[in-house]
């Protein structure tokens, strides 16, 4: 993880030149919209692996409040210097700072992948939710295009490019069976998954467009080419 | 932090309670500081207003 705090501490000033920009705005957009329809509007929330906060950031305009907690203190330094009506706290999402039973709704965004504990990971997450809690986290599915990131990602860090969310660090594509069993492990019930996002942010312009316009189809009709896996989960009220 | 977040923190390691020690605050939120943790005395920095709770060894 020291991987991984580093290269995020070291494009923290960057960051969202990619994700709340041009066409990395749609797409993490995108995946906020997913992440939020799956949890309830209003309570309390905690952010795993929050970044700079732009989640943080609509769930506090939907009606919320919420933590952000990132292993990258630079990251949480500019969510902190943004929304400061918000609390973020350094730490690693499988060694929790909180006490039980906090909060009403938990999400991960596109962070789960660099969990080196994924099971530690939900089973604090299972105990910082109230009972009946909801979690919600997008993370990178496998399919028959990301099986070649990592490959991708070696050669990127041997020629020495240093671009946000490029490297190899040991991340996980995930597919529907292991979050699934990931989840129900920990205690999880009303476990459901949907294949997110086509339109990658890299593509180039007119090609982003095209496959933003069918992004739902895909989603809908052809999900094992979409490249994220949403998946949303309750701890039982008892 | 503000000060009512401690009402919900605990030890990452141990989840034990947390103790504050304020080195510089202002009117909204503690700026420089310390967490102690009560039961296995793991200490944890408040800088620039961010608590950090990275477990020891990871930091």
């Amino acid at each position: 993880m020291k991987k991984v705090q580093q290269h995020y501490d070291d494009v923290a000033e960057i960051y969202d030149d990619r994700y709340d920009r041009d066409q990395g705005r749609y797409y993490h957009a995108h995946i906020r919209e997913q992440i939020a329809s799956r949890l309830p509007k209003g309570g309390f929330l905690l952010d795993l692996g929050c970044g700079t906060g732009l989640f943080i950031r609509q769930y506090v305009a939907d009606g919320g409040r919420a933590i952000g907690l990132d292993i990258s203190p630079k990251m949480v330094a500019k969510g902190k210097e943004r929304y400061r009506q918000s609390e973020f706290v350094v730490g690693t999402a499988d060694v929790l700072p909180f006490c039980d039973g906090t909060f009403d709704a938990a999400a991960s965004l596109l962070a789960f992948s660099y969990v080196p504990r994924p099971a530690a990971m939900l089973d604090e997450v299972y105990r910082i939710l109230r009972p009946g809690g909801s979690l919600a986290l997008c993370t990178l599915g496998h399919n028959v295009f990301t099986s070649a990131v990592p490959f991708i990602y070696q050669v990127g860090e041997k020629v020495g490019l240093k671009k946000v969310g490029v490297g190899d660090f040991d991340e996980h594509y995930y597919n529907e069976a292991e979050i699934c069993d990931l989840l129900e492990s920990a205690g999880f019930v009303d476990i459901s998954t949907k294949r997110c996002s086509f339109a990658h942010l890299a593509l180039r312009g007119p090609v982003f467009k095209a496959a933003r316009l069918v992004e739902p189809f895909v989603e809908e009709k052809i999900p094992y080419l979409a490249y994220n896996l949403c998946a949303s989960a309750k701890k039982p009220e008892r | 932090m503000r000060r009512d977040l401690l009402d919900i923190l605990c030890c990452p390691v141990c989840k034990g309670g947390l103790v504050l020690t304020v080195v510089e605050e202002n009117d909204e939120e503690i700026l420089e500081g310390s967490l102690l943790c009560e039961a296995c005395g793991a200490s944890y920095p408040i800088c620039a207003g961010i608590p950090n709770l990275l477990p020891p060894g990871i930091e």
